[in-house]
């Protein structure tokens, strides 16, 4: 597992970031595009229709959120630290791209589970305690401040746990390989 | 042409990307509390992902051949379809919440998730055609979205570190 070539920069950091990766994962086993949906009817003003999930909440958790997860608790790993302005640009981008994730899981998606799950209130508290969590590292990241990235990124680790512990429990997903920018 | 029409699309997008307002606030009639704007969603989701796509078709040494290829494209692919969901919902920007509200915000918005579900598709038949057809949809999406919103074209601003070359 990639997980265990990691050279950690803490004990206790690595155990957090071990479990939120594999809890991540745990979700991502079978990720599942739904057809095009078709568009809905002529949506009435003012109200804003709701949206209807186009992707499974499980690809999502393969294709975007680990990914940018990984990519934040990486720089925690020896010689991973971000050093220069493209390195900080990285770590906003991502952290941006998994703040809006947590609204967008509010939404559900086309899995089987996911409508459920998104009708939990502990679904969207722990949705947003991830957004919260990304928030904090995008501020970190324009401040330029590591510690307080390391903060951020406990904070979201222990939403991907708690979440994980409520909604998908069991860790299916061992040995499936991350997307390989994680790993850059 | 392609690519020309591509740098135009980079540059429609980056119109609406040029400066981050500050977070706001909001709360939708629907109950999302959105934590970024549409400009950041632009930037740091839409975009990149985008321009991961069109890469892959823009050139025919560029298209993916291996299944790491074939994966990022998916990666993008999958990320796209979801981003017209988080369009749609939209963002905490000034003019977001507005923008939502306008009847094909919505239809636009599906726009972009139509043509990641069909990069998708793609992906999962390993049919550059086919991707590079969805392409062609996504820079549809982008440009009927930027005509009606956001026409203007400002100055590119885009990091050179972010965006991929073609961007620049």
């Amino acid at each position: 597992m990639l997980v265990t070539q990691a050279r950690w920069t803490s004990i206790s950091t690595c155990a957090l970031i071990l479990g939120g990766s594999v809890s991540l994962l745990s979700a991502c086993n079978a990720g599942v595009e739904k057809q095009q949906a078709t568009p809905q009817a002529s949506a009435p003003a003012p109200a804003a229709p709701a949206a209807a999930p186009v992707v499974s909440v499980n690809a999502l958790m393969v294709t975007w959120i680990d990914n940018s997860a990984h990519v934040l608790w990486n720089t925690e790993r020896e010689g991973r630290a971000p050093k220069n302005d493209a390195d900080w640009l990285e770590i906003q981008e991502h952290a941006t791209q998994l703040a809006a994730a947590g609204t967008l899981i509010q939404l559900g998606g086309t899995g089987q589970a996911d409508p459920g799950w998104a009708k939990s209130p502990d679904w969207k508290t722990n949705a947003v305690k991830m957004s919260n969590s990304a928030v904090d590292a995008i501020a970190a990241a324009k401040n330029k401040d590591l510690p307080a990235l390391v903060k951020a990124n406990g904070q979201l680790v222990e939403s991907c746990e708690n979440c994980h512990k409520e909604f998908k429990p069991e860790l299916p997903t061992e040995g499936i390989k991350h997307h390989p920018p994680h790993e850059r | 042409m392609r690519i020309v029409s591509i740098l135009v699309a980079g540059a429609l997008m980056a119109s609406a990307c040029s400066t981050a307002p500050p977070p706001q606030p909001a709360q939708q009639a629907d109950g999302y509390k959105p934590v970024v704007s549409l400009n950041q969603i632009m930037v740091n989701i839409v975009d990149p992902h985008s321009h991961e796509l069109w890469d892959a078709v823009s050139s025919p040494g560029k298209e993916p051949k291996t299944d790491e290829d074939w994966r990022n494209i998916r990666h993008a692919a999958v990320t796209l379809a979801a981003a017209g969901n988080l369009t749609m919902m939209s963002g905490n920007g000034p003019k977001d919440q507005v923008w939502r509200e306008q009847k094909d915000w919505s239809t636009l918005s599906q726009a972009i998730a139509d043509a990641g579900l069909s990069a998708s598709v793609a992906v999962q038949n390993r049919n550059v055609a086919a991707l590079s057809k969805a392409g062609d949809q996504l820079l549809q999406a982008c440009l009927n979205c930027h005509k009606a919103y956001k026409s203007q074209m400002p100055p590119i601003t885009a990091d050179p570190e972010i965006h991929k070359p073609e961007f620049q």
